[in-house]
């Protein structure tokens, strides 16, 4: 049934409709939600029919009237071009708006020049609007259109691609040409300023998000041909331009054309909408900066790979060529005043940085402040069909007075004027003569709101019933009426009424990883939650839309007015609160030792801390709502009856009924009597702020579980930083450790000290890539340690986090019997290697040899070893190499050809097995 | 407060669900099946959270934990503080399925498919060989892999979850494949696709390999599925390795979201449908192992059977199918619950016995540990419980374990009988949907009153059919133990 309400829904298509739109009304017109006479109702309200027909002595309690928006400012806010275009045809301009059309049955004549009168004096309220400072950025259009598909802007609006939707969408008509981005932002930040009844909700959105997605719905006027003659504008931060090749010097940017280019607030390898190509790619920024006090300066510049610092077109640091993260620094003298200021960038290959720091006169080494760097003028965005507009006075005079005369004032409420006119009564009205604005054929001079058949069917029988409007409505409708008309079911379901559509639940996500299925991307259900929430928690989030307990949801609770919370809440309370909803559990020391030990994780417990995060505790598991938040929230009776059966509350939850069937499975707490175990939970999370952390919750930096070899090495298998999905550990009694990522077939990284925290397994599901927890880290070369190369100078094959095999395919490693130290075995085409690592003691602390045993059947011809690699290698008088300054390596046993070479980020230092017999075995000593 | 404990005493007594005979009160499960626990499971050092069991030919038992430690048990049978655990091996990343197989120990973990031995005898693994590493992880935690289940044609058969939730969450190759590896030269050959988390993969005593899957998204009910080669099982993640797998596999299209399961063969014609849907909640809400009961009737009358664990709810079910039409089928019944922990493997004991290892590995489950080893023991009592249900071209027909007390089974009015299916949805999970009362027109019980023939009106293929069986008692006065049944039909049988 549900189903064919849809398909129906769908066959008829929202996003076509020229009709007025109230979401409302669009909603339950084909449902059996609403009767004819209530969705006549919503649509008085919606299209404010009580704003020029006075419903007499008795207010009109069913009809909830939406404000049109104040246009104390429009001329600030509107373009002119718009003005015209939208008085002129309101249903072209935007489909589905609840203006109505006045002019529908005028002579075109008369009807230009009362628009051109009406513009001007829209105009002169505060206009003409001035011309964007904003200049054109891909980058904040993207930003803008993930937020605007995130945030929950598409949950009454349409998204990008609105195929198969099939719940109400709410027009957004012809942004483009209607303003700037600076007025649509300040309208998004405060929407209800200009739209009092709050039906376009606050969204709680900042300055920078609410300007992004501005930039996003109006990215027409990036395009814009006009924009090519309009002033150009500056920005905070820097320009950006982004290219793509196969880069291994700095290029000359000027032959150059950027694959996209912005605005960014900082120099940052995070450019805004833009995802960097893994290598290969090169990035310009530009801007001025601005110097305070005269003084030497001291710039330090870091990248990974080259890069170049260009002051007023002088090169102060140039780091350029392909290198590991390093650091170069250079002092210059700047007078106050700006000064032009060029970062220049690229990545060849590998990990990339980049970072730019600064010290000057009374100023410490630290970035700098975004403050003092302005992009370089740029080319603004600016309306569509923009003209040259003056104000004449005399036309909007005139404008003036028809703005009284036509009514439009009963609607866009205007400081000392009124409707020239009064219209009829409610109670005057006679639904059917054949000229009123129900009838088909509208007279000249009233609004024509271009209803639908069935729309001026449900308002006729809401007006049949006209003499009980001033009837106030029963709290269940007053739920269902609000929850319609300002469109909470676009993202609520309440008695199993509304949500999303499928098409639509798509655009509510996650912000953070958490397996909560829908529960934790959909906003809740409504069901009886009158009972469930206290009068200050419904308040702060209907009010200020206070979401924190969700903050895994990207969606975002819009904040109401006043006047639609007040009534909503006192009715869902009627509705839904029943008096045990309120009683509290007696207040006992013994009910927090108990309450205590249930929600920990342990032996007789009920591991509510598996899925809940504690008083800032991490949930060991899943970190969902903060059970330290439940006591300023929930009713503590609802709160009972919920951990009683927790689906009989909420359909689709995922809490589990821990007392099955109204049975403890725990005998030992509270005399294993459910109803006891429940009060003392209360209890205890009535503690709040000041509730003791229960067992198994995660405390940042603390309670590990550390795997400390003692008497023989440890070998674990995990998921570790720089080596990848399949690294496996080796931890030596010796306090000196080793990882082996057994993917590309390399020893990555040693350390010293402590050898790794388990714990991480044991937590949560483990769901990251961990560090090792000692000092003196070093990380050996990328890429395999044994490869066939074609020529000496081939280059040595690279290696990312996913490559396999590379190095050839594991086969696994043996414990020794006698120490139990592993030796890693892996095949290389017809070469089958051991290596088997081991520690050595020195003064100063362990280091490690690495033994190879080699052997073949066939000649391994080209095959070689990559022993090391840095930027500088240097033979040592006792025949080792030196690495860097740092790494000692000494080679012996069966090598021959050992050779520096250049290779991709400096120098390598490789050798060639030496085969007798079908076997090669040598020894690379590594200290560091 | 007197007062208010009963006013909210009485509101809860009418939310919560009554289900299940056990809470009639004149029988108990615990009567016929007894679990036994092993104190070592309090243990915090040795941190008893299993993930995989195998039991070995020498009567050990060896179990694997979370934190990647094997460890051989031993002495398992007998008084349960006399049993005793020992180290093996440590460092596995997430050990999840163990095998015994030509003196070697098979291990399915995250990266691999590993095989271990102990060369010299001083009982603790030193040997581990990589026997397959074919497939990918990004490092996701969600890549579990399952398994090693070896078929009739000796080769063995690991199940790859596909990866979920936020970073690290990298598309890599095989996610959400069935794979199967020839042990003997380590090579892989993808079987199936469009499995979501195959938390249990099985091989029949006949060699017909089914695995069992985890609601979710694309997997809108929890499932137990018949594995084929060539198969598609509904969840598009792993489609893109399609093209490494070559055919057939390359032809499968990606389904669309919100279509109905048992329409879905008409654009999708490699989707095979469910063996039996676990409706959410009423069986469990994350199936895990199974195990068929091979043990001839030592554990109880339920031979030829399949039990299958939960991870959520810690119970056991039971699964008994029936191959209509070439497609196997058939109805899940509650069968023990209680058990501390969720359940995640399952095996049976040289001794006939069901060894069931729990753990909450990072979920929330029912019970009141953590993780844990308990056993569940027949007493020797048969309990009276439906013990088949099968489709008939009109109905269904019920036998049982005891002969029924023919006069109240012959009433049609104690049979309930409702039908729904579900649609295949991009969305995390789904309703029952497209549901409908159905009417039982007759109870006809056999002449040695040991079955009973129900016609039942407007019987609809692709949906789960849930009897509800009141008032029945054994023909000596016993009430049934779980009168409820879900039948995933299918197939309705021609004749």
């Amino acid at each position: 049934m549900a189903l064919a309400a849809l398909m129906l829904l769908s066959a008829t298509g929202f996003s076509a409709f020229a009709q007025p739109i109230a979401p409302g009304y669009e909603r339950f017109k084909n449902g059996k939600t609403l009767d004819s006479a209530a969705l006549g109702e919503i649509l008085l309200g919606g299209l404010s029919c009580a704003s020029c027909h006075a419903s007499g002595d008795a207010a009109p309690m069913r009809i909830s009237t939406k404000t049109a928006p104040d246009l104390s400012r429009a001329g600030a806010r509107i373009t002119p071009q718009y003005l015209r275009a939208f008085l002129s045809d309101p249903h072209g301009v935007k489909p589905g708006t609840t203006m109505p059309d006045i002019f529908h049955a005028s002579e075109a004549a008369s009807k230009a020049g009362a628009v051109d009168y009406l513009t001007h004096y829209l105009v002169s309220l505060g206009g003409p609007i001035r011309a964007s400072e904003t200049a054109i950025s891909q980058s904040a259009a993207d930003t803008g259109k993930k937020l605007f598909h995130k945030v929950g802007c598409v949950a009454c609006h349409a998204p990008e691609d609105a195929a198969g939707i099939s719940t109400p969408i709410v027009p957004l008509g012809q942004l483009a040409m209607k303003s700037t981005v600076e007025e649509l932002a300040k309208f998004l930040v405060n929407p209800e300023h200009v739209r009092a009844s709050g039906r376009m909700p606050n969204l709680g959105l900042s300055g920078n998000e609410a300007k992004a997605i501005a930039v996003y719905l109006l990215r027409k006027q990036m395009t814009n041909l006009q924009k090519d003659s309009a002033e150009p504008v500056v920005a905070e931060g820097l320009r950006f331009e982004y290219f793509e090749g196969g880069f291994k010097t700095l290029p000359d940017f000027s032959k150059l054309k950027p694959k996209a280019s912005g605005v960014v607030s900082r120099l940052s390898l995070k450019l805004p909408g833009i995802k960097l190509k893994k290598d290969g790619f090169a990035i310009r920024f530009t801007g001025d900066l601005k110097i305070l006090k005269n003084g030497k300066h001291r710039f330090w510049l870091k990248s990974d790979d080259g890069s170049r610092l260009i002051i007023d077109g002088k090169t102060l640091i140039d780091h350029d060529g392909i290198h590991a993260a390093s650091e170069k620094h250079a002092e210059m003298m700047l007078k106050p005043g700006l000064h032009r200021f060029e970062v220049q960038y690229f990545e060849g290959g590998g990990q990339e940085a980049l970072g730019i720091q600064w010290k000057g006169p009374r100023r410490k080494r630290g970035a700098i402040p975004a403050g003092l760097l302005t992009a370089p003028k740029m080319t603004p965005m600016v309306p569509l069909k923009s003209e040259e507009f003056t104000v004449d006075p005399g036309k909007s005079q005139m404008g003036k007075q028809m703005f009284s005369m036509l009514r439009c004032v009963s609607c866009h409420e205007m400081e000392g004027l009124r409707p020239m006119r009064p219209a009829r009564t409610l109670a005057q009205l006679d639904v059917n003569n054949s000229i009123g604005c129900l009838s088909p054929g509208i007279r000249k001079g009233l609004p024509n709101y271009r209803l639908t058949k069935a729309q001026r069917a449900s308002i006729i029988s809401a007006l049949a019933g006209r003499a009980s409007l001033a009837q106030p409505l029963k709290p269940a409708e007053v739920v269902v009426r609000t929850m319609a008309t300002m469109n909470c079911y676009a993202c609520h379901k309440r008695d199993g009424v509304g949500g999303p559509d499928d098409k639509r639940s798509e655009f509510f996500t996650t912000n953070v990883e958490i397996d909560l299925g829908d529960e934790g991307s959909l906003p809740p259900s409504l069901t009886g939650v009158g009972g469930k929430l206290q009068e200050k928690a419904l308040e702060g989030i209907l009010l200020s839309g206070e979401h924190h307990v969700r903050y895994f949801m990207s969606t975002r609770m819009p904040r109401f007015q006043p006047a639609t919370v007040n009534p909503l809440m006192a009715a869902l309370i009627a509705e839904d609160r029943k008096p045990e909803h309120l009683k509290a559990p007696e207040f006992s020391e013994m009910g927090i030792k108990e309450g205590h030990q249930l929600v920990g994780i342990g032996l007789n417990t009920l591991g509510c801390v598996n899925c809940h995060n504690a008083n800032g505790g991490k949930a060991a598991g899943m970190p969902g709502i903060d059970l330290a938040t439940a006591h300023e929230r929930l009713n503590p009776g609802w709160f009972h009856g919920f951990l009683m059966n927790p689906l009989d509350y909420k359909k689709e939850t995922r809490m589990p009924s821990f007392w099955p069937e109204g049975k403890s499975l725990i005998k030992d707490v509270a005399g294993g009597n459910t109803h006891k175990q429940i009060d003392a939970i209360w209890t205890y999370l009535a503690l709040g702020k000041s509730m003791p952390l229960p067992a198994g919750v995660l405390i940042e930096g603390g309670g590990g579980e550390e795997l400390i070899p003692i008497g023989e090495p440890i070998v674990h298998r995990t998921f570790m930083n720089g080596v990848g999905p399949r690294s496996i550990l080796v931890g030596f009694p010796e306090r000196v450790h080793v990882a082996f990522d057994a993917n590309v077939m390399r020893l990555a990284k040693v350390w010293r000290g402590r050898f790794f925290d388990g714990s991480g397994v044991s937590s949560g599901r483990t769901d990251k890539f961990f560090e090792p927890l000692g000092d003196d880290i070093l990380d050996l070369p990328p890429g395999p340690a044994l490869a066939f190369l074609d020529k000496q100078d081939t280059p040595w094959p690279k290696a990312e986090l996913e490559d396999r095999n590379l190095g050839g395919r594991f086969l696994g490693y043996r414990l020794e019997s006698s120490n139990r130290q592993p030796s890693f075995r892996y095949q290389l085409e017809d070469v089958s290697v051991e290596e088997r690592i081991e520690p050595v003691m020195r003064a100063g602390g362990a280091s490690i040899s690495r033994h190879f045993e080699l052997r073949t059947e066939v000649p391994a011809q080209g095959l070689y070893f990559l022993a090391g690699a840095g930027k500088t290698i240097a033979r040592q008088d006792d025949g080792s190499w030196l690495i860097d300054g740092k790494v000692k390596i000494a080679l012996s046993g069966d090598v021959s050809d050992v050779n520096v070479r250049a290779g991709q980020r400096g120098k390598e230092l490789i050798l060639r097995p030496e085969f007798k017999g079908g076997f090669a075995n040598f020894k690379v000593d590594i200290r560091w | 407060m007197v007062n208010r404990m009963k006013a909210i005493r009485g509101v809860i007594a009418a939310l919560t669900i009554v289900g299940g005979g056990s809470l009639l009160g004149a029988v108990n499960e615990s009567d016929y099946y007894e679990i036994v626990s092993y104190p070592q499971s309090d243990d915090q050092k040795l941190r008893l959270e299993i993930c995989s069991m195998a039991s070995l030919k020498d009567g050990n038992l060896m179990v694997g934990t979370r934190t990647g430690d094997l460890f051989m048990v031993e002495n398992a049978y007998g008084d349960p503080a006399e049993a005793t655990f020992k180290k093996w091996a440590r460092g596995m990343n997430h050990p999840l399925g163990l095998l015994e197989h030509e003196g070697w120990i098979y291990l399915s973990q995250r990266g691999e498919l590993t095989r271990l031995k102990d060369s010299t005898g001083d009982g603790k693994a030193d040997i581990f060989e990589t026997v397959c590493d074919e497939w990918q992880i990004s490092g996701n935690y969600h890549e579990y892999n399952f398994g090693p289940r070896l078929d009739k044609e000796g080769f063995m058969w690991v199940t790859l979850n596909k990866p979920f939730g936020g970073e690290p969450y990298g598309r890599v190759d095989w996610r959400g494949w069935a794979v199967r590896v020839d042990p003997r030269t380590g090579k892989m050959h993808p079987m199936c696709a469009g499995l979501r988390s195959p938390a249990g993969v099985e091989v029949s005593p006949d060699g017909d390999v089914f695995y069992s899957d985890n609601q979710g998204e694309w997997c809108n009910a929890s499932k137990i599925a018949h594995l084929e080669f060539g198969d598609f099982h509904g969840h598009p993640h792993g489609l893109p390795t399609a093209k490494l797998a070559g055919p057939p596999f390359d032809k499968i299209t990606s389904p669309k979201s919100g279509t109905w399961m048992k329409d879905l063969h008409k654009t999708v014609p490699q989707f095979k449908m469910p063996a039996v849907w676990l409706p959410y909640q009423k069986m469990g809400k994350s199936p895990s192992g199974m195990k068929w009961d091979t043990s001839g009737g030592k554990f109880g009358p339920f031979a030829g059977q399949m039990f299958i664990a939960d991870q959520h709810h810690a119970w056991v079910m039971r699964v008994a199918m029936e191959k209509i039409d070439g497609h196997w089928q058939g109805a899940a019944f509650r069968f023990r619950e209680g058990f501390q922990c969720g359940i995640i493997r399952l095996a049976f004991g040289q001794d006939h016995s069901l060894f069931v290892g729990m753990s909450n590995a990072g979920w929330s489950g029912l019970g009141n540990r953590p993780w844990g080893l308990q056993r569940l023991v027949w007493t020797g009592k048969t309990p009276f419980e439906i013990h088949t249900m099968k489709a008939r071209p009109d109905g269904f027909e019920l036998t049982f374990t005891e002969p029924v007390h023919a006069a109240v089974a012959a009433n049609a009015e104690n049979y309930k009988m409702e039908s729904y299916t579900y649609q295949l949805r991009s969305g995390y999970g789904g309703p029952e949907d497209d549901q409908q009362d159905l009417k039982i027109v007759s109870a006809t019980v056999s002449d040695d009153s040991k079955s009973v023939r129900l016609k039942v009106d407007g019987l609809r293929a692709g949906y789960v059919h849930e009897l509800h069986v009141s008032n029945l008692k054994s023909r000596s006065d016993v009430p049934l133990l779980h009168p409820e049944a879900y039948y995933t039909l299918v197939k309705i049988p021609q004749s």
